[in-house]
């Protein structure tokens, strides 16, 4: 035990931390009241006494968002950290709060242990072109899913994933989409539950090597991180992962291809694991721009500084995330912006959540919140 | 795991898992016969009636007041600024707890893991039959005792402590431990206790579809409501579902 938080403390980089408390200061939850502290809890593990941060409930509130580790001075990996640590504090079983009562965590499970029958896709229709196997893969995820559990709060669901095929059939490609598709796994990996995360992995890795794709386009942040970045440290694979909007900004640079007009000023929302994870700042808004009539005005706090939609992994939702949620609505109100873009599908459950709560400040309930594939979709032209 | 416990069942001939409102359960007599499992004592005896009122977790409380919607025993207190409940008025159903996104809120005595725990060990007892236990809050209870003349079922039932607290998750659970269907039975007889019952009626399907998509045996899903007036007919309703839900293999079309 004592060895293998040694090298967690090295492979994060956390003996380097200076003590500064930048990411307490940047914290979101912090800054909403809350009494989580990442310095406490690095300070913690390295002094030793890991087993204090192991039974510490605010663990599982962190939104691994990442704006502690962009103001960090001395770059230790919190994100990873707390990957890393919650797989320990589960395997004392220890585990957060789930929201909606852990119903995509037990799905993912299920997935995990019996997924090879599953129906999901009953969204496609006839006007979608849609292949078994070829060059390019769109990972659905757990969009089937979201259609029954959050219908409530009227989320676009699997309208993400019809947009996402129509808009690569304009673009010429015709998509591989698969029936054995399990979770990707963020959720449970996040909580700590590697032993599920591994089976998932191994199913999806197999599955896209089936279809002999090169190339796997999400639409989802969270897929596209899991993908790209957690599963080549459990499986190999010789696949490239991109996110909707890179595959689109890739084809519609140079391209003629016209979009139709929307009039009206529109913001657009990073998400956590897309922008500060990845780094994809600009195509989404490359791509956006593109509209005639658009335009795009940046919140208060945009690109690596901007606000997370507030749960992560559906753990610990409670008032701190709702009150991150409703400064980024203030925030996004400030625009002046009648339309809130998201590339994450999970940043529009969470918000439009949010926005059907009653204590919303006025203006909110306005907001169109739409997916970036169904803005982009709705105006580009078919050739 | 599961598919054992489902093969056994099926030798046995019954394999259908009853969720039952807390009062409709004290129906269903010879608790010695496969009902639900969990250590819990009588925290009253038979005769009293005990309201087990709703507890929010102040610190979970994600102060969207989805819970302030449905019930008007819960309001949000400006002093304190989070939600409380209105523990005289309070029956006790749990349809707060079922829509509460951040699963702040609880049952005393009766919290929804213990739920799923019950689920999870339905068929684990080996017909020692333990109970989970609930409340009998339910108003039209009284009624019913007097009234309860049933012979005894050998099919395994968990109790809800009101049909409003249902959930999707609840559906997944049994289709997990191997069980071919689920039956609500709720104990309605005014309008907003109606309400309640669709509301689980609903959410149960939304777990059905679930099961759908995932291609699991999609198990049959149905709800009934028996009263005071038709409290007789529960084990011929029990006895057709049981058919109906091993004939079709579940409910899957």
């Amino acid at each position: 035990m004592k060895s293998e938080i040694e090298s967690l403390l090295k492979e994060t980089r956390a003996f380097m931390c200076l003590d500064c408390g930048k990411c307490t200061g940047a914290c979101p939850l912090a800054r909403q009241g809350g009494t989580y502290s990442p310095r406490m809890h690095i300070a913690r593990m390295v002094y030793g006494y890991g087993s204090e941060v192991f039974a510490d409930m605010d663990m599982w509130s962190c939104l691994t968002c990442g704006l502690c580790e962009t103001n960090c001075p001395s770059n230790v990996k919190y994100t990873d950290f707390m990957s890393k640590v919650r797989v320990f504090s589960a395997g004392e079983r220890r585990g957060g709060f789930c929201a909606h009562a852990g119903i995509t965590h037990t799905l993912a499970r299920m997935m995990a242990n019996d997924g090879e029958n599953q129906s999901r896709l009953g969204w496609v229709n006839d006007e979608l072109k849609t292949a078994e196997s070829g060059d390019v893969l769109y990972f659905v995820g757990c969009l089937p899913y979201f259609d029954n559990i959050f219908d409530y709060i009227k989320i676009e669901g699997t309208g993400i994933a019809k947009n996402s095929v129509e808009l690569l059939n304009k673009l010429g490609v015709t998509p591989v989409v698969m029936k054995n598709e399990v979770c990707c796994g963020h959720d449970l990996l996040w909580s700590g539950d590697r032993d599920n995360f591994q089976k998932l992995v191994k199913k999806n890795v197999e599955a896209i090597a089936k279809t002999g794709a090169r190339t796997i386009v999400t639409s989802c942040a969270e897929c596209l991180r899991t993908l790209k970045v957690d599963y080549p440290q459990f499986a190999k694979f010789n696949f490239e992962v991109k996110h909707i909007s890179e595959f689109v900004a890739e084809k519609l640079d140079g391209s003629s291809m016209k979009m139709s007009q929307f009039d009206g000023s529109i913001t657009y929302q990073d998400p956590c694991r897309l922008g500060r994870h990845l780094k994809v700042y600009e195509p989404p808004r490359e791509v956006l721009k593109k509209i005639p009539g658009v335009k795009l005005v940046e919140m208060r706090s945009n690109k690596d500084n901007s606000i997370c939609c507030g749960t992560t992994h559906f753990l610990n939702c409670d008032r701190v995330s709702e009150g991150i949620r409703k400064e980024r609505f203030s925030e996004a109100l400030d625009t002046g912006a009648k339309t809130l873009v998201t590339a994450c599908p999970k940043c529009q459950i969470h918000l439009k959540c949010s926005q059907s709560n009653r204590m919303q400040d006025e203006g909110v309930e306005s907001l169109h919140i739409t997916d970036f594939a169904t803005m982009v979709n709705k105006h580009l032209v078919r050739n | 795991m599961a598919g054992e416990i489902a093969n056994q069942r099926d030798e046995s001939g019954s394999n259908v898992v009853v969720i039952v409102e807390q009062s409709a359960l004290e129906l269903l007599p010879d608790p010695g016969v496969n009902v639900a499992v969990l250590e819990a004592k009588d925290w009253a005896g038979p005769d009293t009636m005990t309201v087990h009122p709703a507890v929010v977790d102040k610190n979970l409380c994600a102060h969207c007041l989805a819970c302030i919607k449905l019930c008007p025993s819960l309001s949000w207190d400006m002093e304190k600024a989070h939600v409380v409940v209105n523990e005289v008025s309070c029956k006790g159903c749990g349809i707060c707890g079922s829509v509460c996104p951040a699963g702040a809120i609880s049952q005393r005595h009766f919290s929804s893991g213990m739920v799923l725990e019950a689920i999870a060990r339905l068929w684990e007892s080996g017909g020692n039959g333990r109970q989970i236990d609930s409340c009998n809050n339910c108003p039209v209870e009284p009624l019913v005792l007097g009234r309860m003349k049933t012979p005894s079922i050998h099919d395994p039932s968990v109790r809800v402590i009101c049909s409003g607290r249902v959930e999707p998750l609840h559906v997944l659970e049994t289709a997990k431990i191997g069980a071919r269907g689920l039956l609500m039975v709720d104990c309605f007889t005014d309008v907003p206790e109606k309400d309640r019952f669709e509301r689980g009626k609903k959410r149960m399907d939304a777990g059905e579809k679930l099961l759908r998509t995932l291609g699991s045996p999609v198990i049959r899903v149905e709800a009934v409501n028996l009263n005071a007036r038709n409290v007789s007919e529960l084990p011929l309703v029990l006895q057709k579902f049981t058919r109906r839900s091993t004939s079709t293999g579940g409910g899957s079309t």
